[in-house]
């Protein structure tokens, strides 16, 4: 069920906000050099990892600036980061949006918004699942906050990425896996975000937030309902696909409080003292060809799975973390809680033989999107595999296909 | 013809490649052995010492910061196996004699591709890969080639797919000094290459291209040859830095680079497709080697790139890409063909001083009477200096037996094979008859005969008069089905240990895993018969799939299920690319994949 309401009806933010978070609507008055447009390009091939977070967080400000009322992806540059409203890639088309039921054709770009509708319960189940997306059993490990709630996913598309698509019919799974070629222009971005529920202890004010409509699960992980639910954003990738970097960028952020930086402390998926974590919450039955998880012995959905950072951040990376969290134009926006956990890159994109270029640092893992796998996780090399449905055909690193439907067949849920 | 006497391309610049695990050693420090086995490598399995630890237990004591365990197994633990050369540039052009610094295609950049997909027909998706058949040894080396591309995507001058294997030969000593440095013992050494690609693989050329032109048309050509070169090569990162990056998690591949000198060619029929031409001299010092041929035109052409070694290695081990500079000066170099004096090169003049802009080959005109010294007599060449304790002598070995088949995975034979031997007296036909003599030796670990005992195979073969050639037929013993190892056999021409040329295999062992046929299989048989050890020696693959995650195994299925597939087999996609996965253990991978009723290969 979705609930379909006019973006100007349900302004993100501001449920459970405080006061000090309603009145980063005020513009600052401190000039910055914080910009609601997207960078213009990349830094160039092999520069180091400072200029490319800088990129990033030039991403992250831009996509994250509110939206003009009624466009999607335009930024209204008369408001500030933290501004009232729905950001810019929260105008974004959702996979829900792109990929509709019969594989019908998802219309111009600027359709009216819908509030988000999250079942996505596990993003690595997506990735892998090698069957088109319409699952009744969530097959990955689920990943449960210290609250005992799970975390949502939701995945979006600018309009340069919806463009492609739309004019390809690729929402079609039919076409997309028949397409002998998918190569994405330059300029696409695709947006992933994880959230976690926010409850009575939890402060908002530190969060992205948003009311929207979640799937519930009974205490084996099966769905069994809905439930409109307070959400902070907990994790954010972005991906695009700037000229000069055909293997594309990758950003991910997170919400500081996942993991803090005191380990003495408690965090939202963090136990100070868990003597076990990282550790997918799966037993796997195998039924048919199909791995299902069952909650391992003595646990159930509701069991909170702790993590830790396997790979710090760079302390380069922090550093930049340090001067844009500082930025005067952030300090009344829930942006100054997040930090860039790194940019991953081709080193040397287009070097003869390299045709990945050398993914850049060799590591990229959000504590939310690969909480199991952190060791070997590379958003690069894990995208690289992407396929449509029933196709062996490389889809340019995007996953977005997996939603792709066909026509006639049982509407897809976008939920595992 | 060949790179010897044909038109060629030279170029020169840094190579890169990303061998993992254990080369050359599945084994660790533990308590107070320092040869605990945590791999089984001949059977693709984690060691029954190290089994009862857990996956996470394992991880740690590799990564677990140790100048012991890294110096002692030259551990890059993250390597994905990739092969690249770094700005690698045509340097000169042109044929034998008339070899230039200008011309067109100089300047122009060159890499070896990794392979299309044969299904779909996209990519590459990688570069090469390299991929040792004994990871035990230090002699196995091959790299899986999907094809060869000269200039920039947008200035494209030629672009060949095809994929191919080349193997190391002469991994003798190419760098004198320092006598130890902050890597494995290998940074003294060079590997040569050799490809061969048909003209019918090139996808694309620049027919303006005079220096192409040349060797695409050039009479009787069936393909292009590539030799190149890699030497100066150390692991990227010191031990502290890989100490560190490991202690930090950041989990980086440690690559060997250094240097590649090549030059391309072409080829013709009748030619040796992967090992060098022509008549070899051995440095007595260092074991390198130099081939020569005299042409019809009275050049004789000597391919020295490796003969005379690098004084030092170079100051910054991380910069692959400047100038290589001479090798050692050892005095004016005296080449001779018995008595007769051919030449004298200045060591510090062109060709010498240069001679990684001409790929080390040195074409000399000779005078009748030279030319028929170079026939009749063995070629030398000789300086009178002394360069840290060695000398430069090198001889030609009268005898020399060669061939192409160099590293051979025995499932790809089921029935046998046999091995065609080139066998040269002076470059020429052999006299008189002659004895080709046989053995089989151990690989460095794995000793046991059970180990490596599992062919049949002549002790000994003769080469009648005036012959260039001989067959060695190779079979697997009756009964040996389940054996797992590694063997080389080494030839030889009337017992001489100069002429000396060798074939290594691996056989795999054919197991049913004690699972009954019938059975399905589940993750609990397949992750410890199979997986485990990819998941742990070859972690790389884990960026892709995370071979320990069952929903993630399942789920990449059909890429898997491709890719373990025959058709997939010799390309650069093939799974794992370091081909330690037996057809046993592929046959239960697939099994459990489709969940399908096991049934063990026969």
């Amino acid at each position: 069920m979705k609930t379909l309401v006019c973006f100007s009806m349900l302004l993100l933010g501001l449920a459970g906000l405080p006061a000090q978070a309603r009145e980063a609507t005020q513009p600052s008055a401190l000039a910055t050099s914080l910009s609601c447009q997207l960078p213009g390009a990349a830094p160039a091939a092999g520069a180091g990892q400072t200029p490319f977070d800088e990129y990033s967080w030039q991403l992250f400000v831009a996509l994250n600036w509110p939206a003009k009322d009624g466009q999607r992806g335009s930024p209204d540059c008369t408001k500030q980061p933290g501004g009232s409203g729905y950001t810019v890639w929260q105008t974004y088309k959702s996979v829900e949006e792109i990929f509709l039921p019969n594989a019908a054709n998802p219309g111009p770009w600027n359709s009216v918004l819908t509030a988000r509708s999250l079942g996505l319960i596990n993003i690595a189940a997506l990735k892998n699942t090698s069957l088109q997306n319409h699952v009744d059993q969530a097959i990955g490990g689920w990943l449960i906050d210290q609250a005992g709630n799970p975390t949502y996913y939701d995945i979006a598309a600018n309009e340069t990425s919806y463009n492609y698509i739309v004019a390809n019919n690729f929402y079609n799974a039919d076409v997309v896996s028949n397409a002998s070629s998918i190569k994405f222009p330059n300029g696409v971005i695709e947006v992933k975000s994880s959230w976690r529920i926010l409850t009575s202890k939890d402060n908002a004010s530190r969060y992205l937030n948003m009311i929207a409509q979640v799937t519930t699960f009974d205490a084996q992980g099966k769905p069994n309902g809905v439930a409109q639910q307070l959400l902070g954003l907990v994790g954010l990738h972005i991906i695009t696909k700037p000229v000069g970097y055909p293997q594309w960028v990758w950003s991910t952020f997170e919400q500081i409080d996942n993991v803090p930086a005191d380990l003495s402390t408690n965090g939202s998926y963090y136990d100070p003292t868990a003597t076990t974590v990282n550790q997918s919450p799966c037993n796997w039955n195998t039924q048919g060809a199909h791995p299902v998880c069952v909650p391992v012995n003595g646990t159930t959905f509701q069991t909170p799975d702790p993590l830790t950072r396997v790979t710090a951040i760079d302390s380069a990376t922090d550093t930049v973390n340090a001067t844009y969290r500082a930025d005067p134009g952030l300090q009344n926006s829930p942006l100054k809680y997040y930090k860039l956990i790194t940019t991953q890159r081709p080193l040397n994109p287009n070097m003869i033989g390299n045709p990945m270029g050398t993914p850049t640092p060799t590591l990229s893992a959000n504590v939310t999107m690969e909480s199991y796998i952190q060791p070997t996780s590379s958003c690069m090399a894990c995208h690289s595999m992407a396929t449509p449905p029933k196709s062996a055909i490389k889809s340019d690193y995007s996953y977005l296909f997996k939603f792709a439907q066909t026509p006639g067949a049982t509407p897809s849920q976008i939920k595992e | 013809m060949s790179i010897l006497n044909g038109p060629r391309l030279n170029f020169w610049g840094g190579i890169t490649t990303d061998v993992s695990v254990s080369n050359n050693t599945p084994c660790l420090p533990q308590n107070a052995d320092n040869g605990w086995p945590v791999f089984d490598l001949a059977r693709s399995i984690v060691a029954p010492q190290a089994e009862a630890y857990s996956d996470d237990e394992l991880n740690a004591m590799i990564d677990t910061p140790s100048a012991v365990r890294y110096t002692l197994g030259g551990w890059n633990h993250f390597g994905d196996h990739q092969v690249f050369m770094e700005n690698a540039l045509v340097s000169s052009q042109g044929s034998p004699g008339s070899v230039s610094t200008s011309g067109d295609l100089v300047g122009q950049p060159i890499g070896l591709l990794g392979s299309v997909d044969p299904v779909t027909g996209q990519g590459p998706f990688t570069g090469p890969m390299m991929v040792d058949l004994d990871p035990t040894a230090s002699t196995t080396t091959q790299i899986f080639v999907g094809g060869l591309q000269i200039g920039t995507d947008d200035d494209l001058q030629l672009l060949i797919h095809c994929n191919t294997v080349c193997s190391s030969f002469d991994v003798q000593t190419r760098v004198l000094k320092p006598n130890t440095m902050d890597a494995p013992g290998s940074f003294h050494a060079s590997g040569t290459f050799q490809l061969t690609f048909p003209l019918s693989s090139i996808v694309q050329w620049n027919r303006n291209s005079a220096g192409l032109k040349s060797i695409i048309e050039a009479p009787g050509a069936t393909g292009i040859v590539l030799r190149f070169v890699m030497f100066e090569m150390c692991p990227k990162m010191t031990t502290a830095e890989l100490n560190a990056d490991y202690a930090a998690n950041k989990n980086d591949p440690n690559p060997s680079i250094g240097r590649v000198i090549g030059t391309l060619a072409p080829a013709f029929a009748n030619e040796p497709l992967n090992c060098q031409p022509g008549r070899q001299l051995i440095n007595q010092n260092t074991d390198n080697a130099a081939y020569a041929e005299l042409a019809s035109n009275g050049l004789l052409s000597i391919d020295m790139v490796n003969l005379i070694p690098k004084q030092t290695f170079r100051a910054d081990r991380t910069d692959i890409t400047s100038p290589i500079g001479p090798n050692a000066n050892y005095g004016p170099v005296s080449i001779t063909a018995g008595t007769t004096q051919l030449t004298t090169l200045d060591p510090t003049s062109s060709p010498l001083v240069d001679y990684y802009v001409y790929g080390g080959i040195v074409d000399l005109p000779l005078s009748a009477t030279q030319q028929q010294a170079a026939q009749t007599s063995a070629l030398a060449v000789n300086a009178p200096g002394t360069v840290d304790d060695s000398t430069l002598q090198a001889l030609e070995s009268e005898y020399r037996v060669y061939g192409d088949l160099r590293n051979v995975y025995l499932e790809d034979y089921p029935d046998g094979l046999s091995i065609t031997l080139q066998v040269r007296y002076l470059g020429g036909p052999v006299p008189a008859a002659t004895a080709i003599s046989i053995e089989q030796s151990p690989p460095a670990l794995y000793t046991a005969p059970q180990d490596y005992e599992f062919l049949d195979f002549p002790a000994t073969l003769t080469v009648e008069a005036g012959q260039r050639s001989i067959s060695v037929p190779v079979a697997l013993k009756p009964g040996s089905e389940a054996q797992a190892g590694f063997v080389a056999l080494n030839c030889t021409a009337n017992g001489l240990d100069s002429s000396g040329y060798f074939t290594s295999f691996r056989k795999y062992a054919q197991t049913d895993f004690g699972i009954p046929a019938g059975t399905l299989i589940t993750w609990d048989m397949v992750y410890p018969h199979v997986l485990r050890f990819h998941y742990l020696a070859f972690p790389a693959m884990s960026r892709y799939v995370a071979l320990n995650k069952p929903d993630a195994v399942m789920g990449a299925k059909n890429a898997i299920l491709a890719r373990i597939a025959d058709v997939y087999k010799g390309t650069t996609l093939y799974m794992p690319v370091v081909r330690s996965m037996s057809p046993s253990q592929r046959a239960l991978l697939s099994a459990y994949l489709t969940q399908t009723p096991w049934q063990p290969p026969q």
